[in-house]
C-alpha cells in the first residue's frame, strides 16, 4: 500500500466550553504516534471525534488532503478510520468466535453465500488473527465473561483488523496489561504499523520511548508541541515528558496503629490459601501478587458473595456500620451509572445521607456533589455534565469520591490509581494519608511495587493465592519485593 | 425548625468546620438566608462567631482565654490549615528525634500537636513554641536565647554558628512568607534568613511547610528556589503547577485534605 497521512485541520468540539480547540494534527502511514497529556485535557475525545464516536463542531479531517465526511461510526469506518476504546464493547455471553465475527461477515466475503458459513472456516479465520497474538491456544466456544483482560483486549482488535484499518486508534490499552502482554500486542504493531497509521493514547512511559516514533503533546484541548524520535534527547521533550516517568517521591506517613478493625484468620476460599493478617486503624497496608481471579474470590469473600472455605473474616465489636468502602478495580464504566448525573453517582453510596424525613433530596446531592468536584480537582466538568462524557480519569476520580463519600472505618481500594495522572496520584495517596489520620484503615491492592513499598506499612504478599510474607516495609525495598513475586 | 434548635445547630457546624458561608449554612438547615443571617448577628453578639462577607468565622475557646489573659503569645488568630499542617508534620516526627522549629505560627501549630507525644527533643527559637512546651515533662525543650524581635515573637542568637556549634538535629521545620514559581520560597525578615541558613546546614531533613494562602505571593528575600528542601508540608487548595513542580523535581509533597464535608 502506497504512503498516505491522515490530517485534522482546526478540529474543534465545543460543549458547554470548548473542550477541543484548532487542533491541526498530522499522522503518517508507517508511523506509531503517540498522543499524551493529563487527565481530561481531551487526549480521548480528539481521539473520539476521529473515529466518530462524538461528532464535531468544526474544522475538518482529511486523508491524503482529501476532506472526508465523517459524522458518525460507520462514515469513519468507511474511509478505514477504527478505534480501539478504553472501554470493553464485546457481547460478554457470546463465545469468542461470534465476538469477532459478528458485524464482519460482508467483509469476509461470507454473506453473499445461501448456507452459512462453516464453522471450520469460521474457526480458520479467527485462528489466524488469534495466532498473531499467541493465543491459538483459546478455547473458541469459551464466552467472553470467562476471558482475561488481555485476551478480551485481543478479541476487539482482532475484530478491527479483519477489517484492515487505514487509521488504527488505541485508547490506553496499557493500564489493565502486564508488561510482557503489552510487549506481545506492541511487537505486532511494530510490523503492522508499515501500512497503517497508529495512533496511541498512553500514559505509559517505557511503551512510549520502545514503540513511538512521533508524539504529541495534548493541553487545554490542543496540541501544544509535536516530536519526531530524533527529538526525543533534546530538553524540550524531556520537560514534557518527565512527570509520564511517575517517580514520585511517594508521602508516606508513619502512623502509630490504633485498635484492630479487622482479622483474616487463616482464610481460605476457592482460589485462595491461608490469608492471615490484621488491620488497625490508621493502617495502610498492601496486598501484592494477587491474579484477577483471586482478587475477585478476596473481594466476594468480604462482601459475603462468597462463603470462606475455611477460616473466617473477623469484625472487631466496636465497628457500626457502614465501615466498608470498596474501589474495584474494574473499568470506572462500569461502576458508573452512565444515565444518570455525576452527583448521583458519588451520592449512590450512601444514600441514607442525602435523604430527608425519608425523602431523597436533590439539592442535598448537588452539594455534596460540588463539594468533591472540589476537593479532586475535577477541572474537565461540572455537576451537570453527562456522565458517559467524562474523560476516563475524571470517571475514575468518581469512583474515588463516591467511597470517600461513605465515611466508613475500612477502605479497600484495587488499583486506585490506575488512569490518573501524576499530580491526581499525589492527591491520592495524600487523600489516604488523610484517612488513615482519621482512623481508618486502608488496604491497597495494586501491582505497581513502587507504590505498595512507598504507600503503605506492611505488605502482604501472596502468590498463586497463598500468602508467603507480611512485610514491615521499612526492611522491605521494591526490588525485593518484585524479585518475591517472581 | 425552631430557632433554639437551629442555633444549636449553627453552633455545632461551626466548631466543626471553623468556618462557614450563609449560604451553605441555609442549605444545609433548609431556612432562608435572611434567618441564618439573624441567627449568626445573634451568635456574634454572644461572641461565639465573627461574621464576614457572606458567611461567619467560630471564635475559638483558645482565643477567646487569650484575650481574656491578655497574652499576646497565646492570641493566636485560629487557622484550620495551619492546624491540619501540624498535624501531619506531628506524624513525621519519630520518637527520640531531635527537631528545631522556626519563627512563625505554623511552627506554633506544630508545636500544638506535638503536646500528645512523648520522648522529642525540640529545638526553637520560637517563643510560640516555648509557650506550648514549656510544661510538657516528656518533651525536653531547649531554647534559643538571643535579641527578642517583638513583632515575630521570636529571638535572634548574636552568634549563630556558635550557638549551633555541637548540635546536630533530625528534622528542621521552617516556614515562609511567600512560596512563589519564580521567585521561589521568599522572607521579609533578613534575620530569619540567617537562621534558616544557619540551621539547614546542621540538620538532616529540612522541611518545609506552607499552607495554601502562601502560595502565589512573594516577600521581600529569596532564601532559595522551590527545590530547597526535600519535603514540604502543605494544603490540598495548591495550584497545580506547582504539584507538577514539586513533581518533576523530586520532592516529597505532603498534603492535608479535609474529606468532611459539614456533617448534616
Amino acid at each position: 500500500m502506497k504512503f498516505f497521512s491522515i490530517q485534522t485541520k482546526n478540529l474543534t468540539k465545543i460543549m458547554e466550553r470548548p473542550l477541543i480547540s484548532d487542533i491541526s494534527f498530522t499522522a503518517h502511514s508507517g508511523e506509531i504516534h503517540a498522543i499524551i497529556g493529563n487527565n481530561g485535557e481531551g487526549k480521548t475525545l480528539f481521539a473520539k471525534l476521529l473515529a466518530g464516536v462524538r461528532p464535531k463542531t468544526s474544522g475538518s479531517i482529511l486523508i491524503n488532503n482529501e476532506s472526508l465526511d465523517i459524522t458518525d461510526v460507520i462514515s469513519a469506518q468507511k474511509h478505514g478510520i477504527y478505534m480501539l476504546q478504553q472501554e470493553q464493547v464485546l457481547f460478554p455471553e457470546q463465545t469468542v468466535r461470534d465476538n469477532i465475527i459478528a458485524g464482519n461477515e460482508k467483509k469476509l466475503g461470507l454473506k453473499n453465500r445461501f448456507f452459512s458459513p462453516s464453522k471450520k472456516r469460521l474457526n480458520q479465520i479467527c485462528l489466524d488473527y488469534l495466532k498473531l497474538f499467541d493465543l491459538e491456544h483459546l478455547n473458541l466456544d469459551a464466552p467472553i465473561s470467562s476471558l482475561s483482560v488481555m485476551e478480551k483486549l485481543v478479541i476487539q482488535l482482532c475484530r478491527i483488523l479483519i477489517c484492515k484499518p487505514k487509521v488504527l486508534i488505541l485508547d490506553e490499552p496499557s493500564t489493565a496489561l502486564t508488561t510482557a502482554e503489552l510487549r506481545t500486542i506492541f511487537d505486532f504493531m511494530e510490523d503492522f504499523k508499515q501500512n497503517t497509521a497508529i495512533i496511541l493514547i498512553t500514559h505509559n512511559y517505557p511503551l512510549l520511548m520502545r514503540y513511538c516514533d512521533r508524539v504529541s503533546v495534548i493541553d487545554d484541548g490542543t496540541i501544544t508541541a509535536s516530536f519526531t524520535r530524533d527529538d526525543f534527547t533534546q530538553p524540550e521533550f524531556r520537560d514534557c515528558i518527565t512527570h509520564l516517568k511517575m517517580n514520585i517521591k511517594y508521602p508516606r506517613l508513619p502512623i502509630i496503629p490504633g485498635d484492630e478493625l479487622i482479622c483474616f484468620d487463616h482464610l481460605s476460599t476457592n482460589l485462595l490459601k491461608d490469608i492471615h493478617f490484621s488491620m488497625h486503624r490508621g493502617e495502610i497496608i498492601g496486598l501484592a501478587g494477587l491474579k484477577i481471579g483471586e482478587k475477585h474470590s478476596f473481594l466476594s469473600t468480604l462482601s459475603e458473595e462468597l462463603m470462606p472455605k475455611d477460616g473466617q473474616i473477623i469484625y472487631s465489636d466496636t465497628l457500626r456500620r457502614p465501615f466498608f468502602s470498596l474501589i474495584s478495580g474494574d473499568e470506572a464504566n462500569q461502576a458508573l451509572f452512565m444515565a444518570h448525573s455525576i452527583p448521583f453517582n458519588i451520592a449512590v453510596s450512601n444514600f441514607r445521607k442525602v435523604t430527608k424525613y425519608g425523602l431523597f433530596s436533590k439539592r442535598m446531592m448537588k452539594v455534596y456533589g460540588t463539594y468533591y468536584l472540589n476537593k479532586l480537582k475535577i477541572k474537565d466538568s461540572d455537576i451537570h455534565t453527562r456522565t458517559c462524557h467524562l474523560s476516563t480519569g475524571t470517571k475514575q476520580k468518581i469512583v474515588i469520591a463516591r467511597s470517600l463519600f461513605t465515611q466508613s472505618n475500612i477502605y479497600i481500594y484495587d488499583e486506585p490509581t490506575k488512569n490518573l495522572d501524576s499530580t491526581s496520584r499525589l492527591d491520592l495517596y495524600n487523600i489516604l494519608n488523610a484517612l488513615a489520620l482519621d482512623g481508618a484503615s486502608i488496604l491497597l491492592i495494586s501491582s505497581n511495587n513502587a507504590e505498595l513499598v512507598g504507600m503503605c506499612s506492611r505488605v502482604i504478599l501472596t502468590k498463586d493465592g497463598k500468602q508467603i510474607g507480611n512485610y514491615s516495609t521499612q526492611y522491605l525495598s521494591e526490588e525485593a519485593l518484585s524479585k518475591e513475586l517472581e | 425548625m425552631f430557632k433554639v434548635e437551629r442555633i444549636r445547630r449553627i453552633k455545632e457546624i461551626l466548631r466543626d468546620c471553623h468556618q462557614i458561608e450563609v449560604s451553605v449554612l441555609s442549605n444545609l438547615l433548609n431556612v432562608s438566608d435572611a434567618t441564618i443571617r439573624n441567627d449568626l448577628e445573634e451568635l456574634e453578639q454572644d461572641g461565639f462567631l465573627t461574621r464576614f462577607h457572606g458567611g461567619a468565622t467560630f471564635n475559638s475557646p483558645d482565643a477567646a482565654l487569650s484575650a481574656n489573659s491578655q497574652s499576646s503569645l497565646s492570641a493566636v488568630e485560629y487557622h484550620k490549615d495551619k492546624e491540619e499542617i501540624g498535624i501531619i508534620a506531628s506524624r513525621l516526627i519519630q520518637e527520640r528525634e531531635w527537631i528545631f522549629l522556626g519563627p512563625g505560627t505554623t511552627t506554633y501549630y506544630i508545636a500544638k500537636a506535638l503536646r500528645e507525644r512523648g520522648q522529642i527533643n525540640v529545638l526553637t527559637n520560637n517563643f510560640l513554641v516555648a509557650n506550648v512546651l514549656y510544661d510538657v515533662p516528656t518533651i525536653r525543650l531547649v531554647f534559643l536565647g538571643g535579641q527578642v524581635d517583638h513583632l515575630g515573637n521570636y529571638t535572634v542568637p548574636d552568634d549563630l554558628d556558635k550557638e549551633l556549634q555541637n548540635i546536630y538535629l533530625d528534622k528542621a521545620f521552617f516556614s515562609v512568607d511567600g512560596v512563589d514559581l519564580n521567585a521561589g520560597y521568599t522572607l521579609s525578615d533578613k534575620t530569619v534568613f540567617d537562621i534558616i541558613h544557619a540551621v539547614m546546614r546542621r540538620s538532616r531533613e529540612p522541611i518545609m511547610a506552607a499552607d495554601c494562602s502562601k502560595f502565589e505571593q512573594t516577600g521581600f528575600m529569596t532564601i532559595g528556589d522551590l527545590s530547597l528542601t526535600p519535603t514540604i508540608i502543605t494544603n490540598a487548595g495548591i495550584p497545580e503547577e506547582y504539584k507538577q513542580y514539586y513533581l518533576d523535581h523530586d520532592i516529597r509533597v505532603y498534603s492535608s485534605f479535609d474529606l468532611k464535608p459539614a456533617a448534616f
